[in-house]
Formats: structure tokens, C-alpha cells, sequence
């Protein structure tokens, strides 16, 4: 156990973006993966559920072991269901164990490992019919540690006070002074009251009481009222508004005698305490093997009771370079909404390994890219995935970039972050990684933004280190052509269908790219006033227009130079560019007629000789 | 983190004059064992602050500054003190508002003892090594981490003391700082050692965004980082000849920062931490990229 494989690369932007451990909302549990996902029934085995999401395995046997024993914990429902059960009675093993080694621990804290402890032969018993690897290996290292547990159990008793202080923590029979001194306060107390009793019958002072304070010690306390029947041998020692307190030197006796008793009682017990958590801490690397193997139980059960509960399916992971999931499904989403969910199928593979996906926004872009990257990552861990069928190759790096995470910087741009990101990404992505990148070039100017997340794709597509699976979700349709030029880019698009000027997504992924993004449909949805989204769709049909060169090609695409490492822009930008700029610079007013017409002619030329 | 109470009582302090009460000579002893915590000194039923940790935690927690004796120059010693059952209240405080807290108690009944009742710190309360149960997450751990930066390496060990669970990292390459910022994120400690002089640089940080909270960083002597004494202290606790079989041979950084992260644990806790059995080295594959990104070229 002392030394573990290679774990799964999940950097803090993927591990926020694909809301692991917390949402992006909120920033609470409440809509992470991790809150689907547990279904622990210990704090133990709920700390090292969220140790393993955030390193995920990269080692096909270890997968495969895990793997297994979820697959019979969630066929065996018996069996889970007990384990589960038994398990929630133990408490946290772990801390009640540090506290012991590092003599912070109460009574209550050792009944507490000693109640725990005796749950383990019955999760001992519970396994021992187990087949798959793991759970043998769990079966084996589930030790009871009867010592520890039958020491404690014959040590303190078993309800015992918060504190040691309280007293009576420690049981009849353990020591045998313990026992006379407790025997001789109950016999001072008992002593006590025969005294209030006898007293009360002497004087014929009904209300007369012995009561104990920290000052005084014990006491007999009498009513103003009755002051005239307090005998000579009472020694007055405090006058209260409504009672004086007497004190006789019978009373100091046997007060001397409890209080002594008392506090050597206190010793006593604290010794014995003390040379418990001794005893006990002796036992503490095998108590922290038991709590190792009841977590890894508890993590066990609980990935096999999702499975079950959320139909998920057992992944095959190969060495290889496929992925192919069908019917896959985000496992936060499916759980959360009240919608039922669109199931899609992702394939990347030695000919398909860039999907360029779009499609309008809201459509399911999003949810398309995290769902691949959950269910890589889930089936690591080794849980079962949300889909029919998933065959998954191991992954040694997911990358991420998406916009959602945006506004967690302080002080720097968005498009700066973003390109930070993606830096990032392409100089650390291997063949082996998952590359997901939503909406790169969104954070700039649209010609900026358009040719970076196109030189972007078709360096992840060709780079002869990286060619790395990836999913490119971007609304520039345009991308789409790159699928015509590049081997291995092939083209999705999740489906909308407008319906009367209104906009209904059906949330399938299909083959093909979409030819538009809706983006005035959504802004229709978000409220935008209706004025303002008709001048939008005029300015679109403005724009479209222009969009297709004579040859019907998108005009900003262009060849590719990359023999001298540049990438030519259409110059159609540019020719618009310095009409509208020559445009603005001249004053109609100053001008001669004859100059106009000068202008107007060499502005139409600009125009013509860029296309 | 603050000004530490040397420099504000060396000041006052006169050696010719007869020196202040026996139980401030006892305290000035015993706050140089913690200069950088407050002390919570024990008095009867109170834990009593004084000087410059009475100024911090008078302000923290809102209490009344008093002042009760003087001291030999003649000026007023501020104080102030809170009653000993409600300390874990007042711990919890000042821990979430990033201060170590040094609690020191008295060790020999009062009744019996001749002269001055015998004191001593019983154990330093820090962010990560703070375990009452009202503080600790159940469901979250509670790391403490320790960084040894080294020439395009770095080592890195987390220690909860809260569960024992113990693992080190030995970083290498030339991207030590982008793995060190993913070991962050990560296991967010909620406490950083390094060593002195080497100050961690802030990009680590980035990586935690504004919805995690920065770990207390804590300087410590260049020596606590170093992997022979390091190495011996961790033999020790494991009660093994080697540390071989936790995969941590010829890791120098990974041992010292070990190392260190369990001798800040001992002198913490001041107690046996027998629940710190052994110890996992985590492997991370080596980058396969032959590009620096730029910020690791400038770094």
C-alpha cells in the first residue's frame, strides 16, 4: 500500500470546470459530481471517495480490480445492502484514532472505537463469500483488533460522561481502591442524609437541609423563620437574606472523609484512563489498516449503489485509442432536472479524433463536452459510467477550457485567461490526453477570435505530438469547413429546429455541422425587447450576405500557408476595413463635386480588387 | 505574520532592576518557546493574554483590554483573558482569522505546589492542526503542506494530523511550480510550510481561484527542510531501517519536506503521533511536452 500508480492528471481549472467537488454556481457540494456520487455512509469513506475523484487511476489493473468488486457489490444487493448498514455504525476511525494517539480523546471517544470495532467482523463476515480481488484483499485487512476493543469494553463503562471530570467513567472491578473509595463517598452521602434527617427530627426545623458549596464545604441551612429553634452546638459560618448556614464538626468529619475520597477518586480514574490510551495507542497501525480497508468498502458500496440506482453501466478500458460511449448521459444533470434527459453517443477514434461541434447556445454544447470528460473520468476512479455502453481508452490528462470560469480571476481579461488556458493545453496535451475547448476566441474580436480557434483546431489535428481526442464546441459554423481540409476533424452539431421564429432544442447530437447559431433565437428566449431582435436580424442577413466568396467558399477560411509557418486572412476584411476607415476620414462638405466622384471610384476598385 | 513579543519586551526589560513577579518571569520563558502564536496562558480558571498577543486578541475576539500589573519600567502590561472552559470558542476564532494559538497550562496541582505553580505549553494550536470537532469538516480532510523548492525539482509532503494520512511528491522538471499549484488545488491545505528565504511564487496560488481559501504560509529554518536529519526523523517515527518500501529512496526534496512537516506536527502537538504510521510517495508521470510554456521559462 505504501506506494500507488500514476495517477490521472486533473488540473485546477478542469477540476473546477467540470465541478467535481463543487458547483460553479454556488461554490456548494449541492450540484457537484461528487454530491451524485456519494453515497457513503461514513465520514471515512466520504473523504476518500473525494481522494479519489480527484486522482483517478491511469493503471489498467488497479481500474479493473475496482472495477470488479463494484460490479459484484452491485449485483450482490444483499450484500451491499448489509455492508452498507453495518458500515454506518462505524464512526469516523480515523480521527478518533488521532485523537487517542495524541491524548486529546474523552471516554466517550473510545466507546466510540470500541463500538465501531465491533462492527468489523460483521463487515469481515459480510465479505467473506466476496470474489472480485479487492474485496478478497478488504476481507483480509478488516481486523477487529479485539484487544482494543475488549480493553476498552472492560475498562470504562459504557455510557460514560463528556469528561473525565464528571466521574464514573471507569468501571466496578477494575481497581479495587477505586472501588472502596466509591464505596466510602456513598457511604459519607448516605451518612449525610441520615444526619439532615436526624438533625430535622432534633430541632423540629422542617426546611432544615445539608447542602455542599466550594467555599464552605457541606452545610446545614435554616430559615430565618426558624432561627429560634437552632441548637447551641451550631457553629454559624454565612448569613444569606432569608437563612443562616451552621456548620457542626460531625458535619467537617465527614466531609473531610467524602472530599478526600473525591479526590483521590479523580487520580485514580485518571490514571486508569491514561494507561488506556496507552494501551489502545499501542494498537494504532492496526486500527489505521481497518479504517483504510472500511473506507475503501464504504467508497466500494456506495460507486455499486449509484450504479444501480442511476442505471450506469460497467466501462471496458483498454490500453488503445478509442472512445466509444453510447447513449451517454451527464450524471449531474440526468439526477438534477426535471427534464428528462437526451442521451447521446461520442465516438472519437484513429479517424475521427476532432469533433468539431456546433450548434446554438443553451443547445447542449456543454453538457455534450463535460459528460465525455465525466464519464473518462468516473470510469478511472473506477465507477461505473452513465450510458448503454462505454469502451474507453485510459486517459493520462483532461484538459478543459471553458468560459464558465471566467470571472474567477482578479485582474486579468477574460481573453487573456482564456488564452492562458490554452496555452496551457497545448503545450501539456499528449496523444494519450482529452482535450475539451468550448467556445475558444470567444473573449475577443470576432475575426481574432474566429482565426485563433482555427489555427487552434487545426494545430491539436495535425500537431504530430498532440493529435490528442478533443472536442471543439464553438459557435463560428465556420469551423466547420476545416472538416473538408483536415484528416480526422469530423463535424457534429447538437439540433435545434427554429419554429416560427422561435427556437426548440432537441439536445441530439448528430453528424454534419450546423449552419447557423441561433444566437438571435436565444437572445429572443432572454428577453431581449422585440425591436431590438428584429435590427438584429436584419444586420444578420447584411452580414450573411457577404459571408461566401464567388466560389461559395466562407471567405475567412482561406488556404493555409503552414509551409512558411503563416496562415493568410482572406483580404476581404481588410479591403471593408479601409473603405469604411477612408469613409469616416473624409468631410462631403469640403469636397468639390468631382472629388467625390474620384472617391467613390477608387473605393469601388478597393472593393473590387479583393475579391 | 505579526510582531512578535521579543522585540516589545526586550525593550522594556531591564537586567540590573530586580525583575518583574515570578509568574511574568515564568511567562517571558515560556512565550519565547512561541513567538509566533498567541499564548493563552493558564491562570486559575482563566487563560490570561499578555503584550502584544493581548492587543491581537483583544481585537479578534472582542475582548476588554486590561491591564493588572506593571512591569519593571513602571508601565502597564496590557492584558486580557478568557475563562479556561470556553477556550475552544476563542481557539476556533483566532484559527479561522489565521493565528496559531500556544496553549500553555498549568502542569502540577496548585495545592501542592512549592513557589510558583509549574507551566508548560501542552501543544500549539494551528490551522491545519487544529482538531476539535467543531472546526473540522467531517467529510473534508485537513492537510498541512510542506514545499522544498530545488534546482528545476521540488519536493512536497501533506500530513493530516486529523486522520494520519501522509503522502510526498518529488517534483521534477522544469514545470515543479505548475505541479506544485495542481498538488494545491488539489488537497487545499489549510496550511503551507517553506523554507526560509525561498518564498513560493504567488502564480501557485492562482490555481486555488477565488472560491478556495490561501493556505497560512509559515516560514521555518532552512535545516527542518534538509533530507539526512529529515530522513533519520522519519526512520524513526516508521520504526523502519529504510525508507525504501514507501518509495521514497533517492528523494531528497520529498524526504526533507517530509521531514519537516512531521517535525512541525511533533512540535505542535507535543505528544506521541503514533497514528502517523507510514507514508505514501505519489508518482506523477513527467511531462511529456518538450515546450516550456513561457511562464515556466520566466519562473
Amino acid at each position: 500500500m505504501s506506494r500507488e500508480a500514476d495517477h490521472l492528471i486533473l488540473d485546477p481549472v478542469t477540476q473546477r470546470n467540470l465541478e467535481l467537488t463543487r458547483s460553479l454556481n454556488e461554490g456548494g457540494r449541492q450540484g457537484s459530481l461528487i454530491d451524485v456520487l456519494d453515497r457513503t455512509t461514513t465520514s471515512m469513506g466520504a473523504r476518500r471517495l473525494k481522494s479519489w475523484l480527484l486522482r483517478p487511476l491511469v493503471n489498467l489493473e488497479a481500474i479493473g480490480k475496482r472495477l470488479d468488486s463494484v460490479e459484484e457489490l452491485a449485483f450482490d444487493v444483499i450484500m451491499r445492502g448489509k455492508i452498507q448498514e453495518a458500515s454506518k455504525d462505524v464512526l469516523d476511525l480515523e480521527r478518533l484514532l488521532s485523537r487517542i494517539t495524541l491524548g486529546s480523546a474523552g471516554p466517550r471517544d473510545f466507546i466510540g472505537l470500541q463500538s465501531s470495532l465491533a462492527k468489523v467482523p460483521s463487515l469481515r463476515g459480510l465479505t467473506s463469500q466476496a470474489k472480485a480481488t479487492l474485496l478478497r484483499e478488504l476481507h483480509e485487512a478488516l481486523d477487529p483488533v479485539e484487544e482494543a476493543r475488549d480493553d476498552i469494553e472492560t475498562t470504562l463503562v459504557s455510557e460514560p460522561p463528556v469528561t473525565l471530570k464528571d466521574g464514573g467513567a471507569i468501571r466496578e472491578n477494575v481497581s479495587a481502591e477505586l472501588d472502596d473509595l466509591r464505596r466510602l463517598r456513598t457511604h459519607g452521602k448516605n451518612t449525610l442524609a441520615d444526619i439532615e434527617t436526624r438533625e430535622r427530627d432534633r430541632t423540629g426545623i422542617k426546611s432544615l437541609k445539608v447542602r455542599f458549596n466550594k467555599v464552605f464545604g457541606y452545610y446545614l441551612e435554616v430559615t430565618k423563620s426558624k432561627l429560634d429553634a437552632v441548637p447551641d452546638d451550631y457553629i454559624r459560618k454565612q448569613t444569606l437574606v432569608g437563612s443562616e448556614r451552621y456548620i457542626t464538626p460531625e458535619l467537617k468529619e465527614y466531609e473531610e472523609k467524602i472530599l478526600g475520597a473525591e479526590d483521590r477518586i479523580q487520580t485514580l480514574e485518571k490514571e486508569i484512563f491514561d494507561a488506556l490510551n496507552e494501551r489502545v495507542s499501542r494498537h494504532a497501525s492496526r486500527i489505521r489498516a481497518t479504517a483504510d480497508a472500511v473506507a475503501t468498502l464504504d467508497v466500494l458500496a456506495s460507486l455499486a449503489d449509484v450504479a444501480t440506482r442511476s442505471n450506469f453501466t460497467k466501462p471496458r478500458i483498454h490500453d488503445g485509442f478509442d472512445l466509444e460511449v453510447k447513449e451517454a448521459r451527464h450524471p449531474v444533470i440526468e439526477a438534477t432536472s426535471q427534464e428528462p434527459f437526451v442521451p447521446n453517443d461520442v465516438l472519437l477514434d484513429e479517424d475521427h479524433y476532432v469533433v468539431i461541434l456546433t450548434g446554438p447556445n443553451m443547445g447542449g454544447k456543454s453538457t455534450y463536452l463535460r459528460q465525455t470528460a465525466l464519464i473518462v473520468l468516473l470510469a478511472q476512479i473506477g465507477s461505473f459510467v452513465p450510458a448503454s455502453d462505454a469502451k474507453l481508452p485510459l486517459v493520462d490528462r483532461i484538459f478543459t477550457r471553458v468560459g464558465a470560469s471566467d470571472n474567477l480571476y482578479r485582474g486579468r481579461s477574460t481573453f487573456m485567461v482564456e488564452m492562458d488556458e490554452t496555452a496551457h493545453i497545448l503545450h501539456h496535451a499528449t496523444r494519450a490526453s482529452l482535450v475539451l475547448l468550448d467556445e475558444i476566441g470567444r473573449g475577443t474580436a470576432t475575426y481574432d477570435g474566429l482565426s485563433l480557434a482555427w489555427s487552434v483546431a487545426e494545430y491539436i489535428a495535425t500537431d504530430g505530438r498532440l493529435r490528442a481526442k478533443t472536442i471543439f464546441a464553438t459557435h463560428y459554423h465556420e469551423l466547420t469547413d476545416l472538416a473538408a481540409e483536415l484528416p480526422g476533424v469530423v463535424n457534429y452539431h447538437v439540433s435545434a429546429r427554429e419554429w416560427q421564429d422561435d427556437i426548440v432544442f432537441l439536445r441530439k447530437v448528430l453528424e454534419g455541422g450546423s449552419d447557423r447559431s441561433y444566437g438571435i433565437q436565444v437572445a429572443r428566449l432572454a428577453g431581449l425587447p422585440a425591436p431590438l431582435i428584429r435590427r438584429a436580424q436584419e444586420i444578420l442577413v447584411n452580414l450573411e450576405k457577404n459571408e461566401f466568396d464567388l466560389e461559395g467558399r466562407p471567405r475567412v477560411t482561406g488556404e493555409s500557408t503552414l509551409g512558411t509557418g503563416e496562415r493568410q486572412m482572406s483580404l476581404f476584411a481588410d479591403a471593408e476595413q479601409r473603405v469604411v476607415s477612408e469613409l469616416r476620414r473624409v468631410d462631403p462638405e469640403s469636397m468639390t463635386p468631382l472629388e467625390a466622384l474620384q472617391l467613390l471610384a477608387e473605393l469601388k476598385r478597393t472593393l473590387d480588387s479583393s475579391s | 505574520m505579526r510582531a512578535t513579543m521579543a522585540t516589545s519586551t526586550g525593550r522594556v526589560r531591564d537586567k540590573t532592576k530586580p525583575s518583574t513577579t515570578p509568574a511574568m518571569r515564568q511567562y517571558h520563558e515560556i512565550k519565547r518557546e512561541a513567538p509566533d502564536a498567541i499564548l493563552f496562558f493558564r491562570m486559575g480558571d482563566f487563560y490570561e493574554m499578555f503584550y502584544d498577543d493581548a492587543l491581537t486578541a483583544s481585537r479578534a475576539l472582542e475582548l476588554t483590554l486590561t491591564s493588572r500589573q506593571k512591569d519593571p519600567s513602571g508601565s502597564a502590561i496590557p492584558m486580557c483573558g478568557i475563562p479556561y472552559h470556553a477556550a475552544d470558542t476563542y481557539v476556533g476564532r483566532l484559527i479561522r482569522r489565521g493565528f496559531k494559538v500556544a496553549i500553555c497550562d498549568q502542569v502540577e496541582d496548585a495545592k501542592g505546589a512549592k513557589g510558583i505553580v509549574k507551566r508548560k505549553i501542552v501543544r500549539v494550536v494551528t490551522p491545519s492542526t487544529y482538531l476539535h470537532q467543531g472546526y473540522l469538516e467531517a467529510k473534508e480532510p485537513s492537510y498541512l503542506m510542506a514545499v522544498t523548492p530545488g534546482k528545476e525539482a521540488a519536493g512536497a509532503a501533506l500530513a493530516d494530523l486529523s486522520t494520519g494520512d501522509f503522502v510526498a511528491f518529488d517534483f521534477q522538471g522544469v514545470d515543479r511550480w505548475q505541479k506544485i499549484a495542481e498538488t494545491l488545488s488539489t488537497y487545499r491545505p489549510r496550511e503551507l510550510l517553506y523554507p526560509e528565504g525561498n518564498p513560493l511564487p504567488e502564480e501557485i496560488f492562482a490555481s486555488l481561484g477565488l472560491d478556495g481559501p490561501r493556505p497560512v504560509t509559515t516560514q521555518r529554518e532552512n535545516w527542518r527542510f534538509e533530507s539526512e536529519g529529515s530522513r533519520s526523523l522519519l526512520l524513526r517515527q516508521f520504526g523502519t531501517r529504510s525508507l525504501e518500501g514507501f518509495g521514497l529512496e533517492d528523494k531528497p526534496l520529498a524526504v526533507g519536506a517530509a521531514g519537516a512537516a512531521l517535525q512541525y506536527l511533533e512540535e505542535t502537538q507535543r505528544g506521541d503521533l503514533a497514528h502517523i504510521s507510514s507514508i505514501r510517495c505519489l508518482e506523477r508521470p513527467t511531462t511529456s511536452s518538450s515546450i516550456p510554456s513561457p511562464r515556466e521559462i520566466s519562473s
